[in-house]
């Protein structure tokens, strides 16, 4: 229907309408004859049919005049005429490249798209591709260098610097500010200056932004598009409304827009004004036309400079990626990383639909091998033939690529619900996913791609032999593949069941470590288990006795409310706190291989209460004070990783080199914290040694509600300015981090590709094997005929399919144990090599295709000898 | 498949229409009147193979066409010949001429 419509608009499209002014060229042609006809005294009729006998017909005069005419472009018109003809001639043939084609496009469509938006688009702001970050060298308090961000100090001399900078503007970390209603969650707050929207190019989809004033004032706020939702409820009328804090009022001024999702770090809330000079890090935009080799060349000038005001050890010039694939959170792996591939892997799901549908097509093309043997018989060239396939290839992969948009248009409006939160700010940070311009050229490339090497294999191989071995061939029904054509055939399962294996591999490998880290015991008890993560007024109680006294308090009060069963002081099982290495002491000074570090400053009690116990040595006591040497009780995955086969008690480690030496007088359980996949390990530290308290660990019976009113109220009467940013049960907060979310994620949707090609490859073989039957059900006849066995019969279908696939498998092994380095990040307690996996995948598999051979072998057994050889 | 007749007739007659249609712009059943006409009814061209012919130069832009009246006021198609037209005339009148020539010398020794 769509055709016949196309086609008329083409030729509308031409210059004239062909058919109907040759007609009228060739009428006049009749009757300018017939004149002359009857200037020579025939009558009219005479003049007339001899005028038509001399021109000898005028369809056919029509019809070579319209071959002459016909460009490439009908010749392709009509090569794409046909192949629809051939499309719906074959439905089920069709739907099934049809549908293998659009899974295979639509899952390369979707994740491009998810790693477009995270990592190539440009960041939604203005000249983002000119947005730079800079980071300065200073000296560290141990006497190495680091490098950390500019901050407001220096804006002023970054500015001078003209022939770089075209602007800098200045923003605030952010941090909880506790709600004055004091709610569980505090609001994330940070800061930027009154014309860091403006030098974004993003304005307030509300309201307006900082004044001048408000830098002096300080209780304007603005608030982000998510927050808006979340406490306003999308409210319109939210402009001069107020947020009371613990410790002031803020009038919200605007609402940025959705865009502005999450500039730095993570999700922000609100933003209060800031002054230039206060501004914690600095966002700078260098010159047009100049590149950023160029920028840090001209800015270690200026910096070098007699005059300059500034003298840093160095400046670094980084693109503002900001929050790009970037991983936060104590997740080992590399967003990035895992990113591609899932690229990748969709990347393999699609050429493993490419080599089916090549396949199906080759096969198809066998059977047609009498129609190719014709047309090269009456004078079509191997070139046109080849055309002819080429296009059949486009419009089956055309038609795959528009299902595969609509496909991909679902999956991508989908993505932001089913990334999950641990992922959200490096996933969609930058921004949504969203079916724009750019993927859709790159469903147009995938489709075409896919087209062409669909297409072009069974074109050349099919035309290769010639019009008389065809026509032979054709008329003979015995006639199977040339041996080249069975080889590319073979090579293509080979190659399908490899990449199978790969995507297999890979799933099974990240579905192994999610299984291992859901039964990994918590090593703590969290039943009933509460914790309180409180926030010290930067003036007061912020001394290490002030805050130890004011625990003190608070336990002494809530161990009276009938709720809480014990109290204590150190972080949430859920999660220390990190950025320290484990390093233990060796005979010739500090290990250099090191462990990620779990610290938790804990009280005496804290084991009891936590329900963490003890495995060696023993707890923490009185003697464990702030004048006696230095102890830590550490995990059990420490004590064998850094000292096998001996115990630990009495070894010593460190957590940064030069800092004091802490002797290990305990060994506890290996805990479950929201870090599990990077596979750390804990130490316990007691608090009176550390200094800063500021965790509280509680155990309730029953319902935690009043437990957790009392600790708010305690909290507020000991002293109203400390805010309390966190207080909940351990077990929810632990669903929050959502430890396991990312690699369940990257399993789920590696499973997702994985399955894709097990089935394809499963309806590869099945096509193959299917195919071999029908073309030899004469043999197969002949065979049975002459007291062939049935095992025999059997054996014969599938010994067929039995080399590319054992061959297949073989070649997939070996390179998926050498690519599943890629997710390795993203593996935890499985070897890349794990026997388990592969085993099982391998078993898996086999099945599989037992399954996909059962239907025609079954088929061959069945061959009736005495219909066999009847038919033709 | 139009481009499988002989070469020789398919160029013979195209390098006709070239040269009928480089005198003056002329309609196609001028054309066929004025070969007939010049050649004292030898060549007589077969109205199925002019027209595809005249539509083949045209796609090959040697000859252009336009909409014209003709001698009795009728409304016809008008050919004539273009820049790239007459280098290719001039390029095969040469050809022919060398050909025929030769086929001339062979005719008379032989």
């Amino acid at each position: 229907m769509f055709l016949k419509l196309l086609d008329r608009l083409l030729a509308r499209l031409r210059h004239r309408d062909l058919d109907s002014e040759a007609a009228a060229e060739l009428r006049f042609h009749v009757d300018m004859q017939t004149q002359a006809n009857l200037a020579s005294g025939m009558t009219p009729a005479e003049a007339r049919h001899e005028a038509l006998r001399a021109f000898g017909g005028l369809e056919q005069a029509r019809e070579a005049v319209r071959d002459e005419r016909a460009t490439w472009l009908d010749q392709v018109w009509q090569d794409v005429r046909f192949a629809w003809r051939q499309a719906r001639r074959a439905p089920g043939f069709t739907a099934t490249a049809v549908i293998t084609l659009a899974l295979g496009i639509g899952a390369n469509v979707a994740i491009f798209s998810a790693v477009d938006a995270a990592l190539f688009r440009p960041l939604p702001y203005r000249d983002a591709d000119r947005l730079v970050n800079l980071f300065v060298t200073v000296q560290t308090r141990a006497g190495g260098q680091t490098q950390v961000e500019v901050t407001g100090r220096h804006i002023d001399d970054l500015r001078a610097i003209r022939q770089v900078f075209e602007g800098v503007d200045a923003f605030g970390d952010f941090r909880p500010k506790a709600l004055a209603a004091g709610s569980d969650a505090s609001p994330q707050v940070g800061a930027f200056t009154p014309t860091f929207p403006s030098f974004l190019g993003v304005t307030p989809q509300l309201g307006r932004a900082f004044a001048q004033d408000d830098v002096i004032t300080k209780d304007r706020i603005i608030i982000s598009d998510a927050y808006w939702r979340r406490a306003f409820n999308r409210d319109r009328d939210v402009i001069g409304k107020t947020i009371a804090f613990s410790d002031q009022t803020c009038i919200v001024v605007g609402v940025m827009p959705p865009t502005f999702r999450y500039f730095v770090g993570a999700q922000t809330d609100a933003w209060l004004p800031l002054a230039e000079r206060d501004g914690e890090r600095l966002a700078a935009r260098i010159r047009p036309g100049i590149t950023l080799a160029q920028a840090q060349r001209e800015l270690n000038a200026a910096l070098a400079r007699p005059g300059s005001t500034w003298k840093p050890l160095a400046v670094e010039i980084a693109p503002a990626e900001w929050n790009r694939g970037a991983d936060t959170g104590a997740s080992a792996g590399s967003t990035r990383m895992m990113l591609f591939c899932l690229l990748g892997a969709m990347g393999f799901v699609l050429m493993i639909a490419c080599a089916n549908v090549a396949n199906l097509l080759l096969s198809r093309s066998f059977t047609r091998q009498r129609e190719i043997a014709i047309r090269g018989a009456v004078g079509a060239t191997r070139l046109q033939l080849i055309r002819q396939f080429l296009i059949e290839g486009l419009v089956l992969a055309g038609l795959g690529g528009v299902a595969a948009t609509l496909l991909a248009w679902w999956v991508i409006r989908a993505i932001p619900a089913i990334v999950p939160a641990r992922l959200t700010y490096s996933v969609l940070g930058a921004s949504l996913p969203q079916l724009d311009v750019r993927v859709l050229a790159f469903a147009c490339l995938a489709a075409i791609l896919t087209g062409v090497v669909c297409g072009a294999v069974p074109a050349f191989r099919a035309t290769q032999c010639s019009a008389a071995d065809g026509l032979l061939a054709g008329g003979q029904s015995v006639a199977g593949p040339t041996r080249g054509q069975r080889r590319t055939r073979d090579a293509f399962q080979t190659l399908q069941v490899a990449m199978t294996m790969i995507l297999l591999v890979g799933a099974g490998l990240l579905l192994a470590s999610v299984i291992r880290m859901v039964t990994v015991p918590m090593g703590y008890d969290p039943e009933d288990l509460g914790c309180a993560y409180l926030t010290f007024p930067q003036t007061a109680n912020a001394r290490p006795a002030q805050r130890r006294a004011f625990f003190d308090e608070l336990i002494a009060r809530i161990a009276t409310v009938p709720g809480i069963r014990a109290a204590t002081v150190g972080q949430s099982p859920v999660g220390g706190s990190t950025g320290h290495q484990f390093l233990p002491e060796q005979r010739d000074g500090l290990a250099a291989k090191a462990a990620p570090l779990e610290q938790f400053d804990v009280r005496p009690d804290y084991f009891r209460v936590a329900g963490i116990p003890l495995k060696e040595g023993r707890m923490f006591g009185p003697e464990d004070g702030p004048n006696a040497p230095p102890v830590a009780i550490i995990s059990e995955n420490a004590a064998r990783r850094f000292w096998p086969g001996q115990s630990a008690i009495g070894q010593r480690f460190t957590w940064f080199p030069g800092q004091p030496l802490l002797t290990v007088v305990g060994v506890v359980p290996h805990i479950k914290t929201h870090a599990l996949a990077r596979d750390g390990v804990e130490a316990y530290l007691p608090v009176a040694q550390t200094g800063e308290p500021s965790s509280l660990l509680f155990r309730v019976s029953g319902d935690p509600a009043p437990g957790i009113a009392a600790i708010r109220a305690a909290i507020r009467s000991i002293d109203p300015r400390v805010t309390v940013s966190r207080l909940t049960m351990v077990d929810s907060l632990f669903a929050e981090f959502d430890p396991i979310g990312a690699s369940r994620f990257y399993a789920w949707l590696l499973g997702a590709g994985a399955g894709l090609a097990l089935v394809m490859a499963a309806v590869g073989l099945y096509g193959l094997l299917s195919y071999s039957v029908s073309r030899r059900t004469r043999e197969i006849g002949v065979r049975i005929a002459l007291g062939a066995g049935m095992w025999r019969v059997r054996w014969m279908v599938v010994v067929e399919g039995l080399v590319p696939v054992a061959v297949g498998i073989a070649v997939g092994l070996i390179a998926a144990t050498w690519l599943s380095r890629l997710v390795a990040s993203q593996l935890f307690q499985v070897k890349p090599h794990d026997p388990v996996v592969l085993g099982a995948i391998v078993i898996l598999f086999v099945l599989v295709c037992a399954v996909a051979a059962f239907v025609p072998v079954r088929r061959a057994t069945r061959v009736d000898p005495a219909e066999a050889l009847r038919t033709d | 498949m139009p481009n499988e007749k002989s070469d020789l007739l398919q160029g013979t007659l195209d390098l006709l229409v070239l040269k009928t249609v480089a005198l003056e712009p002329m309609h196609g059943w001028g054309i066929s009147q004025r070969i007939q006409q010049i050649s004292e009814d030898v060549l007589r061209v077969s109205q199925g193979s002019l027209y595809p012919a005249l539509h083949r130069l045209e796609v090959q832009r040697l000859i252009a066409s336009e909409m014209g009246i003709s001698e009795n006021n009728r409304k016809a198609r008008f050919y004539r010949i273009t820049a790239a037209g007459r280098r290719r005339l001039t390029v095969e009148t040469e050809g022919w001429e060398r050909l025929s020539l030769a086929v001339a010398r062979i005719l008379n020794t032989a």
